[in-house]
C-alpha cells in the first residue's frame, strides 16, 4: 500500500506542473480586455434589459438566452434524486415483499431548537419565495430559492423528525418534482404550439408584448426550476435518512 | 514579479484543486474522497468566477437610470449562469455519491479503501 501511494503523488506533481506553467499564460485578473470578456458576454451585457426585461444579466442568460442549457440541468438533478431513490431501494418491484423500513428518528431536536427553528422557518420561506420572485431584478432565481426552502424543511426535519415535519412522502416529492420540470418544458412546448421555436417566450399566449412577456415566461420557467430543485433536495434527504435496511 | 502577483489568483485556486486531488488520489477514506471531490469542483468554479471580473466593474444587474449599458462597466454574466449551473451538478453529484456510499457501508460494514480491497478479494 506504502508504495501505490507513493507512486500516486506522481500525477499530483505533474498536474500541478501543469497548472503552474499554463496559469503564466492566462489574462491578467481583472482585465477587461481578456478573451473571455471580449465575444459572447458584450452581446448579453448590452442587450439583455432591452430584450429579455430582465435588469438581472445573469437570470437573464440563465433563463432566457440560455434556457435550452437549463432545462438540462434541471433535468440532471431531477436524474439525480430519481438515481438516489433507485440505489438505496426505495421502491421495490410490485410482487416482491417489501424490505422492513429503518424506523429510526433521526431528529435531535430540543426544547431550544425547537424554539429557535420557529422563529427561523417563517422567514426562510418568505426569502426564499422573495429570491425566487424577484429574481429578475436582483440576485436570486430559480435554483437559489429552491435551494433555500429546501433548507428551510430539512431543518425542519432535523429538529422535529420526518413525521413531525411538513408531512409530504417521498412519492409526494416525487410528484412535486417532476410538476417542476414538467411545468419548464411544458412552457417550451407552448411556445411551439404557437409556431415560435422550443422555449421562445414570444410565442407565449399572454397579452402581453416585448420584454414584459419575455420575463413573465422565464419567471414561469423559473417556478418549475424552484420546484424541482426544492422537491429534489428533500427527496434526497429523506431517502438517506429512511431507507430499507439489507 | 510583480506580473506574477498580477495572477496570484489563478495560483491559489491551482492549489485548491491540487488539495482536492490530493484527496481523491490518496486518502483511503471513501467519505474523504467525497469532500476531496467537493473541493475540487469549488475550485474550478472560483477559477471561472475569477476569469469572469473586471477591474472597476459592477456586479452584472442593470441600473435604473442607464439606457445602453456598456460591456466595460459590468462584470462577465457568463462564468457567474455557467458556474450556477456547475454549483448543481455538483450538489447532484454528492447526493449520487452519497446514496452509494450508504448501500457500500451497508452492504461492507466499513468505508474505508484498504478494507474494502481485503473484503473483496
Amino acid at each position: 500500500m506504502k508504495s501505490f501511494e507513493r507512486f500516486a503523488a506522481l500525477p499530483l506533481l505533474v498536474a500541478g506542473a501543469v497548472l503552474f506553467y499554463a496559469g503564466r499564460e492566462l489574462p491578467r485578473v481583472g482585465s477587461p480586455d481578456s478573451p473571455a470578456s471580449l465575444h459572447v458576454s458584450p452581446r448579453y451585457i448590452e442587450n439583455a434589459y432591452r430584450e429579455t426585461g430582465a435588469p438581472n444579466m445573469v437570470t437573464a442568460v440563465l433563463a432566457d438566452y440560455r434556457s435550452y442549457d437549463t432545462l438540462g440541468e434541471t433535468v440532471v438533478i431531477f436524474t439525480a434524486g430519481l438515481a438516489c431513490l433507485l440505489v438505496l431501494g426505495a421502491f421495490r418491484v410490485r410482487g416482491e415483499e417489501a424490505a422492513p423500513r429503518d424506523q429510526m428518528d433521526y431528529s435531535f431536536g430540543s426544547d431550544v431548537l425547537d424554539a429557535t427553528s420557529r422563529i427561523l422557518i417563517p422567514f426562510l420561506v418568505l426569502f426564499a419565495v422573495y429570491v425566487v420572485v424577484h429574481g429578475h431584478t436582483s440576485p436570486g432565481g430559480g435554483f437559489q430559492g429552491g435551494t433555500i426552502l429546501a433548507a428551510a424543511l430539512i431543518l425542519l426535519r432535523l429538529v422535529r423528525g420526518s413525521a413531525e415535519g411538513v408531512g409530504i412522502s417521498l412519492k409526494g416529492m416525487l410528484v412535486i418534482a417532476s410538476a417542476g420540470v414538467g411545468l419548464y418544458a411544458s412552457i417550451g412546448l407552448v411556445s411551439l404550439v404557437f409556431g415560435r421555436n422550443f422555449l421562445d417566450y414570444a410565442g407565449l399566449p399572454i397579452p402581453y408584448e416585448g420584454g414584459h412577456l419575455r420575463e413573465l415566461g422565464s419567471l414561469g420557467i423559473e417556478v418549475g426550476v424552484f420546484l424541482g430543485v426544492t422537491a429534489v433536495l428533500v427527496l434526497i434527504f429523506d431517502a438517506l435518512t429512511t431507507g430499507a435496511e439489507e | 514579479m510583480s506580473f506574477l502577483w498580477s495572477l496570484v489568483d489563478y495560483f491559489l485556486t491551482s492549489i485548491l484543486f491540487l488539495v482536492g486531488l490530493y484527496g481523491i488520489l490518496i486518502r483511503p477514506h471513501l467519505v474523504r474522497k467525497l469532500m476531496a471531490m467537493n473541493i475540487l469542483q469549488v475550485a474550478v468554479i472560483v477559477f471561472f468566477i475569477t476569469l469572469g471580473y473586471k477591474d472597476g466593474a459592477t456586479p452584472p444587474i442593470q441600473r435604473a437610470y442607464e439606457d445602453s449599458p456598456v460591456a466595460r462597466d459590468y462584470i462577465n454574466p457568463l462564468p457567474h449562469t455557467l458556474m450556477l449551473t456547475a454549483i448543481v451538478v455538483s450538489v447532484s453529484t454528492t447526493g449520487v455519491a452519497l446514496s452509494l456510499l450508504v448501500r457500500i457501508y451497508r452492504r461492507f460494514g466499513t468505508l474505508d479503501e484498504n478494507q474494502l480491497l481485503k473484503k473483496l478479494k
